[in-house]
């Protein structure tokens, strides 16, 4: 019989340890890395850049064309960057002799009002609309912003 | 004469307190862990020797985290360092980048019925301004492709010595 307050005591001390150490392992923390519901181990490595796969709808089944087959993307690689519009990169039809070198970014650095006058870590960061891929008029994988399709009415995506 | 009296706590009080010292410790401690668990990454480095004295290199990462909504988050990440050559060891210290010349975009996967899917997808959106530090991201307030398991591919960019550099990192899955 419990009786006592030590025997209350000792009662919620084994209680809470038992609470510690067993519960919130897989009830509290059950997203951490490596646990076992969150990581299954068959999942296989990701897709590589021009690999061929499906597209995945918002109600989670795959994309289907009216063509009935089912939507297909080669996924993206490194290429897209050299057309990213900006003011040094390369563009793919510009005049090598016009390429911004690194000796010359760096004395724009030296004399530019708008740079920081020291190195150091400054981040910057933009929230952007993504690119969700639709039915193109011959079943092919047309690119457009998210929300476009909602805005024009196209029910596919 | 009115005397104040004044009352020993009684030890079953003291107790309590205790006890719920050590449930308050224990909650922070969780509540702690489950928010530095979450977002989750990885990131790959790129070396350049951009004069024979001066090194540099570049991180880029791929991140996924629960978001505001818990519903996923994405985010992309290219950084330019300092390089410590002898140990070949990138620095803390970021190194700015003129406008333009950092470019990020991320691809968001999605693993389903033994199959991985394409969810999402960026264009490349380069630094408006100079940092040593450009990052894109989304915060999902929808499961945008169902419930599964996601990964983000984070791609990231620099224009060193007049070309662009790319490498791309792969985050841990998660599922939402």
């Amino acid at each position: 019989m419990i009786t006592s307050h030590k025997d209350r005591y000792v009662l919620g001390v084994a209680l809470a340890l038992l609470f510690m150490l067993g519960i919130p392992a897989s009830l509290v923390l059950g997203s951490e890395p490596g646990a076992p519901a969150e990581l299954p181990q068959e999942v296989p490595p990701p897709p590589q850049p021009g690999d061929v796969i499906g597209v995945l709808g918002p109600d989670g089944d795959p994309v289907t064309c009216a063509t009935g087959e089912p939507l297909m993307v080669k996924v993206p690689g490194a290429g897209p960057q050299a057309s990213a519009s900006a003011n040094a990169e390369p563009l793919p039809n510009q005049d090598p002799s016009e390429i911004v070198t690194e000796a010359k970014d760096s004395a724009t650095q030296a004399t530019s009002p708008e740079l920081p006058a020291a190195d150091g870590y400054v981040g910057w960061q933009e929230r952007v609309t993504p690119l969700v891929p639709i039915c193109g008029v011959n079943g092919e994988a047309v690119w457009e912003p998210l929300g476009a399709s909602d805005a024009a009415g196209i029910s596919h995506r | 004469m009115v005397t104040a009296r004044r009352t020993k706590e009684p030890p079953r009080r003291k107790h309590e307190l205790i006890a719920m010292g050590v449930l308050c410790l224990w909650l922070v401690g969780v509540i702690g862990a489950t928010a530095i668990a979450h977002p989750r990454e990885n990131a790959s480095l790129q070396y350049f020797n951009t004069d024979p004295e001066v090194g540099r290199c570049s991180v880029t990462v791929g991140r996924i985290a629960d978001g505001n909504s818990a519903q996923g988050f994405t985010r992309s990440i290219i950084s330019y360092h300092k390089l410590f050559t002898p140990r070949r060891e990138c620095l803390q210290e970021g190194v700015s980048r003129p406008t333009g010349h950092l470019a990020a975009r991320y691809d968001w996967f999605a693993y389903k019925n033994g199959k991985w899917s394409m969810c999402h997808s960026t264009d490349w959106r380069t630094n408006p301004r100079p940092v040593s530090s450009w990052s894109v991201y989304t915060d999902w307030s929808v499961r945008k492709c169902g419930s599964a398991i996601y990964l983000t591919r984070g791609w990231g960019s620099v224009v060193v010595q007049g070309s662009w550099s790319t490498a791309s990192a792969d985050s841990p899955t998660h599922r939402f």
